[in-house]
Protein backbone atom coordinates (compact mmCIF):
# COMPACT_ATOMS: atom_id res chain seq x y z
CA UNK A 1 0.00 0.00 0.00
CA UNK A 2 0.97 3.70 -0.70
CA UNK A 3 3.56 4.23 2.00
CA UNK A 4 1.75 8.09 2.35
CA UNK A 5 -1.66 6.51 2.89
CA UNK A 6 -0.46 4.46 5.94
CA UNK A 7 1.94 7.39 7.38
CA UNK A 8 -1.95 9.42 7.52
CA UNK A 9 -3.63 6.88 8.80
CA UNK A 10 -0.96 5.68 11.21
CA UNK A 11 -1.15 9.27 12.53
CA UNK A 12 -4.96 9.32 12.71
CA UNK A 13 -5.00 6.15 14.85
CA UNK A 14 -2.40 7.84 17.28
CA UNK A 15 -4.28 11.14 17.15
CA UNK A 16 -7.49 9.50 17.74
CA UNK A 17 -7.03 6.96 20.24
CA UNK A 18 -5.25 9.61 22.47
CA UNK A 19 -8.33 11.85 23.17
CA UNK A 20 -10.26 11.17 25.91
CA UNK A 21 -13.14 12.92 24.12
CA UNK A 22 -13.45 9.71 21.94
CA UNK A 23 -12.42 6.67 23.94
CA UNK A 24 -15.16 7.28 26.36
CA UNK A 25 -18.40 6.97 23.65
CA UNK A 26 -15.86 4.29 22.04
CA UNK A 27 -16.27 1.86 24.49
CA UNK A 28 -20.03 2.88 25.86
CA UNK A 29 -20.59 2.42 22.03
CA UNK A 30 -19.24 -0.95 21.94
CA UNK A 31 -19.89 -1.99 25.51
CA UNK A 32 -23.81 -1.01 26.06
CA UNK A 33 -24.70 -2.80 23.15
CA UNK A 34 -22.61 -5.84 23.22
CA UNK A 35 -23.50 -6.60 26.89
CA UNK A 36 -27.42 -5.90 26.10
CA UNK A 37 -27.30 -8.16 22.76
CA UNK A 38 -24.94 -10.91 23.13
CA UNK A 39 -26.79 -12.39 25.41
CA UNK A 40 -30.17 -12.71 23.40
CA UNK A 41 -28.72 -14.30 20.83
CA UNK A 42 -28.79 -17.55 22.12
CA UNK A 43 -32.52 -17.13 23.69
CA UNK A 44 -33.64 -16.50 20.04
CA UNK A 45 -31.71 -19.66 18.42
CA UNK A 46 -33.48 -21.51 21.67
CA UNK A 47 -36.54 -20.59 20.31
CA UNK A 48 -36.73 -21.88 16.92
CA UNK A 49 -36.95 -18.55 15.03
CA UNK A 50 -33.81 -18.30 12.98
CA UNK A 51 -35.18 -14.41 11.84
CA UNK A 52 -34.95 -13.20 15.37
CA UNK A 53 -31.39 -14.10 15.25
CA UNK A 54 -30.93 -12.63 11.82
CA UNK A 55 -32.24 -9.32 13.41
CA UNK A 56 -29.80 -9.19 16.88
CA UNK A 57 -26.79 -9.78 13.98
CA UNK A 58 -27.64 -6.86 11.98
CA UNK A 59 -28.13 -4.49 15.13
CA UNK A 60 -24.51 -6.23 16.73
CA UNK A 61 -23.28 -4.94 13.47
CA UNK A 62 -24.03 -1.40 13.89
CA UNK A 63 -21.45 -1.27 16.58
CA UNK A 64 -18.51 -1.65 14.57
CA UNK A 65 -20.30 1.34 12.11
CA UNK A 66 -20.86 3.68 14.94
CA UNK A 67 -16.85 2.98 16.27
CA UNK A 68 -16.18 3.98 12.92
CA UNK A 69 -18.24 6.93 12.92
CA UNK A 70 -17.12 8.06 16.19
CA UNK A 71 -13.34 7.69 14.52
CA UNK A 72 -13.91 9.73 11.56
CA UNK A 73 -15.99 11.82 12.52
CA UNK A 74 -13.24 13.93 14.12
CA UNK A 75 -10.64 13.49 11.17
CA UNK A 76 -11.16 16.83 9.54
CA UNK A 77 -12.78 18.73 12.35
CA UNK A 78 -9.57 18.18 14.42
CA UNK A 79 -7.07 19.63 11.55
CA UNK A 80 -8.90 22.64 11.38
CA UNK A 81 -9.08 23.00 15.52
CA UNK A 82 -5.73 22.51 15.78
CA UNK A 83 -4.95 24.19 13.09
CA UNK A 84 -2.77 21.80 10.99
CA UNK A 85 -5.14 21.74 7.94
CA UNK A 86 -2.38 23.79 6.08
CA UNK A 87 0.40 21.81 7.02
CA UNK A 88 -1.45 18.55 5.26
CA UNK A 89 -3.10 20.06 2.33
CA UNK A 90 0.29 21.94 1.69
CA UNK A 91 2.20 18.88 0.63
CA UNK A 92 2.62 16.91 -2.00
CA UNK A 93 -0.34 14.29 -1.23
CA UNK A 94 -3.64 13.70 -3.58
CA UNK A 95 -6.47 14.51 -2.64
CA UNK A 96 -7.30 10.49 -2.93
CA UNK A 97 -4.16 10.11 -0.53
CA UNK A 98 -6.05 11.83 2.19
CA UNK A 99 -9.09 10.59 2.01
CA UNK A 100 -7.89 6.71 1.97
CA UNK A 101 -5.49 7.64 4.90
CA UNK A 102 -8.13 9.20 6.83
CA UNK A 103 -10.56 6.34 6.16
CA UNK A 104 -7.96 4.07 6.51
CA UNK A 105 -7.95 4.34 10.24
CA UNK A 106 -11.85 4.34 10.83
CA UNK A 107 -11.48 1.24 8.73
CA UNK A 108 -9.32 -0.54 10.76
CA UNK A 109 -10.86 0.53 13.55
CA UNK A 110 -14.45 -1.10 12.74
CA UNK A 111 -12.82 -4.16 11.48
CA UNK A 112 -10.92 -5.04 14.98
CA UNK A 113 -14.42 -4.14 16.21
CA UNK A 114 -16.06 -6.34 13.61
CA UNK A 115 -13.59 -9.32 14.16
CA UNK A 116 -13.89 -9.60 17.56
CA UNK A 117 -17.97 -10.10 17.21
CA UNK A 118 -17.59 -12.41 14.57
CA UNK A 119 -14.86 -14.74 16.43
CA UNK A 120 -17.05 -14.51 19.83
CA UNK A 121 -20.28 -15.19 17.92
CA UNK A 122 -19.00 -17.80 15.52
CA UNK A 123 -16.72 -19.79 18.34
CA UNK A 124 -18.88 -19.13 21.92
CA UNK A 125 -22.41 -19.19 20.78
CA UNK A 126 -24.58 -22.19 20.75
CA UNK A 127 -26.36 -20.58 17.73
CA UNK A 128 -26.45 -23.03 14.66
CA UNK A 129 -23.62 -21.54 11.56
CA UNK A 130 -25.45 -21.51 8.24
CA UNK A 131 -25.11 -19.43 5.00
CA UNK A 132 -26.82 -16.57 5.80
CA UNK A 133 -24.73 -15.94 9.06
CA UNK A 134 -21.51 -16.47 7.47
CA UNK A 135 -22.59 -14.07 5.08
CA UNK A 136 -23.70 -11.57 7.42
CA UNK A 137 -20.63 -11.88 9.72
CA UNK A 138 -17.65 -12.34 7.15
CA UNK A 139 -18.79 -10.21 4.13
CA UNK A 140 -21.67 -7.57 5.07
CA UNK A 141 -20.13 -6.57 8.48
CA UNK A 142 -16.62 -5.36 6.73
CA UNK A 143 -18.67 -3.54 3.71
CA UNK A 144 -20.98 -1.86 6.24
CA UNK A 145 -18.06 -0.85 7.95
CA UNK A 146 -16.38 0.65 4.44
CA UNK A 147 -19.71 2.25 3.41
CA UNK A 148 -20.11 3.85 7.14
CA UNK A 149 -16.69 5.28 6.25
CA UNK A 150 -16.38 6.40 3.43
CA UNK A 151 -20.02 8.20 3.99
CA UNK A 152 -18.82 9.81 7.28
CA UNK A 153 -15.37 10.86 5.78
CA UNK A 154 -16.74 12.48 2.80
CA UNK A 155 -19.57 14.32 4.78
CA UNK A 156 -17.24 16.29 6.93
CA UNK A 157 -14.45 16.82 4.79
CA UNK A 158 -16.81 18.56 2.19
CA UNK A 159 -19.29 19.88 5.61
CA UNK A 160 -16.12 20.00 8.85
CA UNK A 161 -18.55 21.77 10.95
CA UNK A 162 -21.42 19.03 10.54
CA UNK A 163 -19.21 16.68 13.08
CA UNK A 164 -19.50 19.52 15.73
CA UNK A 165 -22.13 18.28 17.94
CA UNK A 166 -21.88 15.12 16.77
CA UNK A 167 -24.74 15.42 14.18
CA UNK A 168 -22.17 13.38 11.22
CA UNK A 169 -22.28 10.50 13.44
CA UNK A 170 -25.92 10.12 12.26
CA UNK A 171 -24.99 9.98 8.43
CA UNK A 172 -23.45 6.73 8.27
CA UNK A 173 -26.55 5.08 10.41
CA UNK A 174 -29.24 6.83 8.19
CA UNK A 175 -27.53 5.59 5.05
CA UNK A 176 -27.66 2.20 6.53
CA UNK A 177 -30.81 2.07 7.59
CA UNK A 178 -31.90 3.36 4.07
CA UNK A 179 -30.19 0.26 2.60
CA UNK A 180 -31.38 -2.22 4.98
CA UNK A 181 -35.46 -0.82 4.53
CA UNK A 182 -34.62 -0.88 0.89
CA UNK A 183 -33.24 -4.91 1.35
CA UNK A 184 -36.55 -5.76 3.31
CA UNK A 185 -38.77 -3.81 0.93
CA UNK A 186 -37.29 -6.24 -1.95
CA UNK A 187 -37.46 -9.43 0.20
CA UNK A 188 -41.25 -8.99 0.49
CA UNK A 189 -41.81 -8.04 -2.90
CA UNK A 190 -39.33 -10.99 -4.86
CA UNK A 191 -40.22 -13.08 -1.30
CA UNK A 192 -36.53 -14.39 -1.52
CA UNK A 193 -34.78 -16.30 0.78
CA UNK A 194 -32.15 -15.37 3.79
CA UNK A 195 -29.45 -16.13 1.45
CA UNK A 196 -30.21 -14.18 -1.45
CA UNK A 197 -31.43 -11.42 0.68
CA UNK A 198 -27.92 -11.30 1.62
CA UNK A 199 -26.55 -11.70 -1.30
CA UNK A 200 -28.53 -8.72 -2.23
CA UNK A 201 -27.14 -7.11 0.89
CA UNK A 202 -23.74 -7.40 0.21
CA UNK A 203 -23.61 -6.30 -3.77
CA UNK A 204 -25.95 -3.15 -3.01
CA UNK A 205 -23.22 -2.00 -0.16
CA UNK A 206 -20.39 -2.60 -2.54
CA UNK A 207 -21.55 -0.60 -4.64
CA UNK A 208 -22.65 2.35 -2.79
CA UNK A 209 -19.41 2.18 -1.03
CA UNK A 210 -17.80 2.42 -4.59
CA UNK A 211 -19.88 5.00 -5.39
CA UNK A 212 -19.34 7.23 -2.60
CA UNK A 213 -15.66 6.61 -2.65
CA UNK A 214 -15.71 8.05 -5.99
CA UNK A 215 -17.97 11.04 -5.09
CA UNK A 216 -16.09 11.96 -2.20
CA UNK A 217 -12.88 12.41 -3.61
CA UNK A 218 -14.09 13.99 -6.91
CA UNK A 219 -15.71 16.25 -3.98
CA UNK A 220 -12.86 16.56 -1.87
CA UNK A 221 -11.91 20.43 -2.17
CA UNK A 222 -8.83 21.83 -0.62
CA UNK A 223 -9.56 25.58 -0.57
CA UNK A 224 -13.15 24.56 1.33
CA UNK A 225 -11.28 23.18 4.08
CA UNK A 226 -8.71 26.02 4.06
CA UNK A 227 -11.04 28.70 4.16
CA UNK A 228 -13.24 26.86 6.86
CA UNK A 229 -10.47 27.76 9.23
CA UNK B 1 13.41 34.32 -10.98
CA UNK B 2 11.72 32.15 -8.33
CA UNK B 3 8.22 34.16 -7.61
CA UNK B 4 6.83 35.73 -9.96
CA UNK B 5 3.41 37.31 -9.46
CA UNK B 6 1.33 39.27 -12.35
CA UNK B 7 -2.04 41.01 -11.65
CA UNK B 8 -3.23 38.73 -9.13
CA UNK B 9 -7.00 38.31 -8.23
CA UNK B 10 -8.75 36.61 -5.17
CA UNK B 11 -12.67 36.70 -4.21
CA UNK B 12 -14.37 34.92 -2.15
CA UNK B 13 -18.00 35.08 -2.04
CA UNK B 14 -18.03 38.26 -4.40
CA UNK B 15 -15.80 39.91 -1.74
CA UNK B 16 -12.06 40.95 -3.27
CA UNK B 17 -9.40 39.77 -1.08
CA UNK B 18 -6.92 40.50 -3.60
CA UNK B 19 -6.70 43.42 -6.37
CA UNK B 20 -4.22 43.25 -9.24
CA UNK B 21 -1.09 42.05 -7.12
CA UNK B 22 1.84 41.57 -8.68
CA UNK B 23 5.49 41.07 -7.35
CA UNK B 24 8.81 39.29 -8.00
CA UNK B 25 10.87 37.56 -5.58
CA UNK B 26 14.56 36.95 -6.83
CA UNK B 27 16.28 33.02 -6.03
CA UNK B 28 18.35 33.38 -2.71
CA UNK B 29 16.92 36.53 -1.02
CA UNK B 30 14.55 36.89 2.30
CA UNK B 31 11.64 38.63 0.71
CA UNK B 32 9.08 40.57 3.57
CA UNK B 33 5.91 40.79 2.94
CA UNK B 34 4.55 43.53 4.81
CA UNK B 35 0.86 45.08 5.38
CA UNK B 36 -1.89 45.98 8.00
CA UNK B 37 -4.70 42.83 9.45
CA UNK B 38 -6.36 41.73 7.03
CA UNK B 39 -4.25 43.11 3.99
CA UNK B 40 -4.45 39.78 1.81
CA UNK B 41 -0.55 39.24 2.77
CA UNK B 42 -2.04 35.36 4.10
CA UNK B 43 -4.42 34.90 1.11
CA UNK B 44 -1.26 35.82 -0.89
CA UNK B 45 0.80 33.22 0.42
CA UNK B 46 -1.90 30.65 0.52
CA UNK B 47 -2.34 31.26 -3.52
CA UNK B 48 1.57 30.78 -3.91
CA UNK B 49 1.50 27.98 -1.40
CA UNK B 50 -1.17 25.96 -3.70
CA UNK B 51 -3.66 26.14 -0.96
CA UNK B 52 -6.21 28.64 -2.64
CA UNK B 53 -6.45 29.24 -6.25
CA UNK B 54 -6.73 32.42 -8.11
CA UNK B 55 -9.90 33.86 -9.34
CA UNK B 56 -7.56 35.52 -12.14
CA UNK B 57 -3.92 36.04 -12.70
CA UNK B 58 -0.78 34.59 -12.62
CA UNK B 59 1.42 33.45 -10.18
CA UNK B 60 4.83 31.19 -10.73
CA UNK B 61 6.68 29.78 -7.82
CA UNK B 62 10.21 28.21 -9.54
CA UNK B 63 8.63 28.45 -12.71
CA UNK B 64 5.60 26.58 -12.36
CA UNK B 65 1.90 27.88 -12.52
CA UNK B 66 -0.01 27.84 -8.96
CA UNK B 67 -3.17 26.78 -10.72
CA UNK B 68 -1.95 23.71 -13.08
CA UNK B 69 1.45 22.81 -11.39
CA UNK B 70 0.27 22.33 -8.04
CA UNK B 71 1.91 18.72 -7.16
CA UNK B 72 5.64 20.11 -8.40
CA UNK B 73 5.60 23.28 -6.63
CA UNK B 74 4.09 21.83 -3.41
CA UNK B 75 7.64 19.31 -3.96
CA UNK B 76 9.72 21.95 -4.00
CA UNK B 77 8.32 24.34 -0.78
CA UNK B 78 8.24 24.57 3.18
CA UNK B 79 5.13 26.32 4.43
CA UNK B 80 4.72 27.65 7.70
CA UNK B 81 1.16 28.56 8.74
CA UNK B 82 0.48 31.35 11.09
CA UNK B 83 -0.33 28.74 13.75
CA UNK B 84 2.43 26.45 13.90
CA UNK B 85 0.45 23.63 12.44
CA UNK B 86 1.52 21.14 14.92
CA UNK B 87 0.01 18.32 16.03
CA UNK B 88 -0.72 18.76 19.98
CA UNK B 89 -1.15 14.92 20.67
CA UNK B 90 2.19 13.81 18.68
CA UNK B 91 6.00 14.76 20.30
CA UNK B 92 8.26 16.90 18.70
CA UNK B 93 9.84 13.60 16.68
CA UNK B 94 6.39 12.63 16.04
CA UNK B 95 5.28 15.99 14.26
CA UNK B 96 8.48 15.89 12.19
CA UNK B 97 8.07 12.21 11.70
CA UNK B 98 4.50 12.47 9.96
CA UNK B 99 5.84 15.64 7.96
CA UNK B 100 8.09 13.38 6.93
CA UNK B 101 6.32 10.58 5.41
CA UNK B 102 4.28 13.30 4.01
CA UNK B 103 7.29 14.54 1.49
CA UNK B 104 7.77 10.04 1.00
CA UNK B 105 11.34 10.43 2.76
CA UNK B 106 12.21 6.83 3.33
CA UNK B 107 12.31 6.00 7.10
CA UNK B 108 16.29 4.94 7.06
CA UNK B 109 16.63 8.84 5.47
CA UNK B 110 13.79 10.59 7.89
CA UNK B 111 15.87 9.64 11.24
CA UNK B 112 18.98 11.16 10.17
CA UNK B 113 17.19 14.31 8.29
CA UNK B 114 14.92 14.57 11.90
CA UNK B 115 18.26 14.34 14.22
CA UNK B 116 19.76 16.90 11.64
CA UNK B 117 17.05 19.50 11.44
CA UNK B 118 16.47 18.89 15.43
CA UNK B 119 20.23 19.89 16.29
CA UNK B 120 19.78 22.86 13.89
CA UNK B 121 17.04 24.44 15.49
CA UNK B 122 18.36 23.67 18.98
CA UNK B 123 15.31 21.24 19.80
CA UNK B 124 17.18 17.59 20.13
CA UNK B 125 16.46 17.98 24.26
CA UNK B 126 12.92 18.44 23.52
CA UNK B 127 12.05 15.72 20.56
CA UNK B 128 9.68 13.32 23.34
CA UNK B 129 8.25 16.08 24.38
CA UNK B 130 4.38 16.56 23.31
CA UNK B 131 3.79 19.66 21.10
CA UNK B 132 0.70 20.28 23.50
CA UNK B 133 3.20 21.42 26.23
CA UNK B 134 5.70 23.97 24.09
CA UNK B 135 6.22 27.22 24.62
CA UNK B 136 5.17 29.72 21.51
CA UNK B 137 8.65 29.86 21.00
CA UNK B 138 9.68 26.38 20.97
CA UNK B 139 6.19 25.48 18.65
CA UNK B 140 7.36 27.96 15.93
CA UNK B 141 10.77 26.53 16.07
CA UNK B 142 9.20 23.25 15.56
CA UNK B 143 7.44 24.42 13.01
CA UNK B 144 9.87 26.12 11.17
CA UNK B 145 11.94 22.32 11.53
CA UNK B 146 8.69 20.67 10.41
CA UNK B 147 8.41 23.19 7.03
CA UNK B 148 12.06 22.77 6.14
CA UNK B 149 11.80 18.29 6.15
CA UNK B 150 11.41 18.17 2.79
CA UNK B 151 15.04 20.62 2.73
CA UNK B 152 12.90 23.27 0.40
CA UNK B 153 13.92 25.35 -2.08
CA UNK B 154 11.11 28.16 -1.29
CA UNK B 155 10.09 28.99 2.31
CA UNK B 156 6.44 30.77 2.99
CA UNK B 157 6.56 31.77 6.43
CA UNK B 158 3.42 33.36 7.54
CA UNK B 159 4.27 35.35 10.55
CA UNK B 160 7.06 33.18 11.83
CA UNK B 161 7.59 36.22 14.63
CA UNK B 162 4.24 36.96 15.78
CA UNK B 163 3.47 36.66 19.42
CA UNK B 164 7.09 35.40 20.47
CA UNK B 165 9.18 37.71 23.32
CA UNK B 166 11.55 39.67 21.70
CA UNK B 167 14.29 37.54 22.13
CA UNK B 168 12.59 34.69 20.51
CA UNK B 169 12.29 36.79 17.88
CA UNK B 170 15.73 37.81 17.61
CA UNK B 171 16.28 33.34 17.39
CA UNK B 172 13.76 32.74 15.10
CA UNK B 173 15.47 35.56 12.60
CA UNK B 174 18.29 34.26 13.29
CA UNK B 175 17.01 30.75 12.35
CA UNK B 176 15.71 32.27 8.91
CA UNK B 177 19.33 34.20 8.44
CA UNK B 178 20.72 30.79 8.37
CA UNK B 179 18.34 29.41 6.19
CA UNK B 180 19.26 32.00 3.61
CA UNK B 181 22.71 31.35 4.14
CA UNK B 182 22.01 27.81 2.94
CA UNK B 183 20.62 29.38 -0.29
CA UNK B 184 17.07 29.08 0.37
CA UNK B 185 14.24 31.79 -1.00
CA UNK B 186 12.05 32.96 1.60
CA UNK B 187 9.19 34.56 1.73
CA UNK B 188 8.04 35.77 4.88
CA UNK B 189 5.19 38.03 6.15
CA UNK B 190 5.51 40.36 9.82
CA UNK B 191 4.40 42.64 11.56
CA UNK B 192 8.34 43.12 13.67
CA UNK B 193 9.48 45.92 10.48
CA UNK B 194 13.03 46.83 12.72
CA UNK B 195 13.79 42.90 12.57
CA UNK B 196 12.87 42.62 8.75
CA UNK B 197 15.30 45.40 8.35
CA UNK B 198 18.05 42.90 9.50
CA UNK B 199 17.16 39.79 7.30
CA UNK B 200 14.81 40.76 4.22
CA UNK B 201 16.36 41.79 0.53
CA UNK B 202 13.43 43.31 -0.76
CA UNK B 203 10.17 43.85 0.46
CA UNK B 204 6.23 44.19 -0.80
CA UNK B 205 3.30 46.33 0.83
CA UNK B 206 0.34 45.37 0.57
CA UNK B 207 -2.81 47.14 1.75
CA UNK B 208 -6.45 46.62 1.07
CA UNK B 209 -5.56 43.93 -0.96
CA UNK B 210 -3.51 46.13 -3.41
CA UNK B 211 0.34 46.66 -3.56
CA UNK B 212 1.03 49.76 -2.66
CA UNK B 213 5.34 49.54 -3.17
CA UNK B 214 7.52 46.33 -3.77
CA UNK B 215 11.26 46.34 -4.31
CA UNK B 216 14.88 46.42 -2.83
CA UNK B 217 14.62 47.95 0.65
CA UNK B 218 17.90 49.97 -0.23
CA UNK B 219 15.95 51.56 -3.24
CA UNK B 220 12.37 51.94 -1.91
CA UNK B 221 14.74 53.70 1.42
CA UNK B 222 16.68 56.00 -1.26
CA UNK B 223 13.51 56.45 -3.07
CA UNK B 224 11.29 58.05 -0.12
CA UNK B 225 14.21 59.09 1.67
CA UNK B 226 13.41 56.78 4.81
CA UNK B 227 16.02 56.14 7.08
CA UNK B 228 14.47 53.13 8.19
CA UNK B 229 12.07 50.00 7.27
CA UNK B 230 9.12 51.48 10.01
CA UNK B 231 9.70 55.20 8.37
CA UNK B 232 8.94 53.67 4.65
CA UNK B 233 5.82 51.54 5.90
CA UNK B 234 4.14 54.47 8.01
CA UNK B 235 4.87 56.79 4.82
CA UNK B 236 3.57 53.76 2.55
CA UNK B 237 0.88 52.56 4.36
CA UNK B 238 0.24 55.33 6.49
CA UNK B 239 -2.28 57.32 4.90
CA UNK B 240 -4.12 54.20 3.74
CA UNK B 241 -4.02 52.64 7.18
CA UNK B 242 -7.58 51.95 8.52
Amino acid sequence: MNNVIVEIGKKELKTTFKSKSVILPLLMAIGIPLFALIPQLPKAAAGGGLEGVYLILFMLLLIPTVITSLVGMNAFLNEIKWKTIKSLLVAPVSEKEIFVGKSLACIISGLIVEACLAVVILAFLPIPIDVPILITLLVIGPLLVMFATFLIISATSRFPSSAEGGAAAFIPVGGIMAVFLLCFFLQRLFKIGPTLTNIMIALILAVLAFVTYIIATKWFNRERLVTSL
Amino acid sequence: MMIKVNNLTKEFNGVSALNGVSFQVNEGEVFAYLGPNGAGKTTTVNILATLLTPTSGKATVAGYDVTKDAMEIRRLIGYLPEDFGLYPSLTVYGNLDFAAGLYRISKSERKERIRELLEFFGLWEKRDVLASTLSKGMKQKVGIARATINDPKILFLDEPTSGLDPGMAREVLKLILRLKEEGKTILMTTHLLARAEQVCDSIALINKGKILRTGEITDIKAELKSKTLEEVYFAVVGENYE
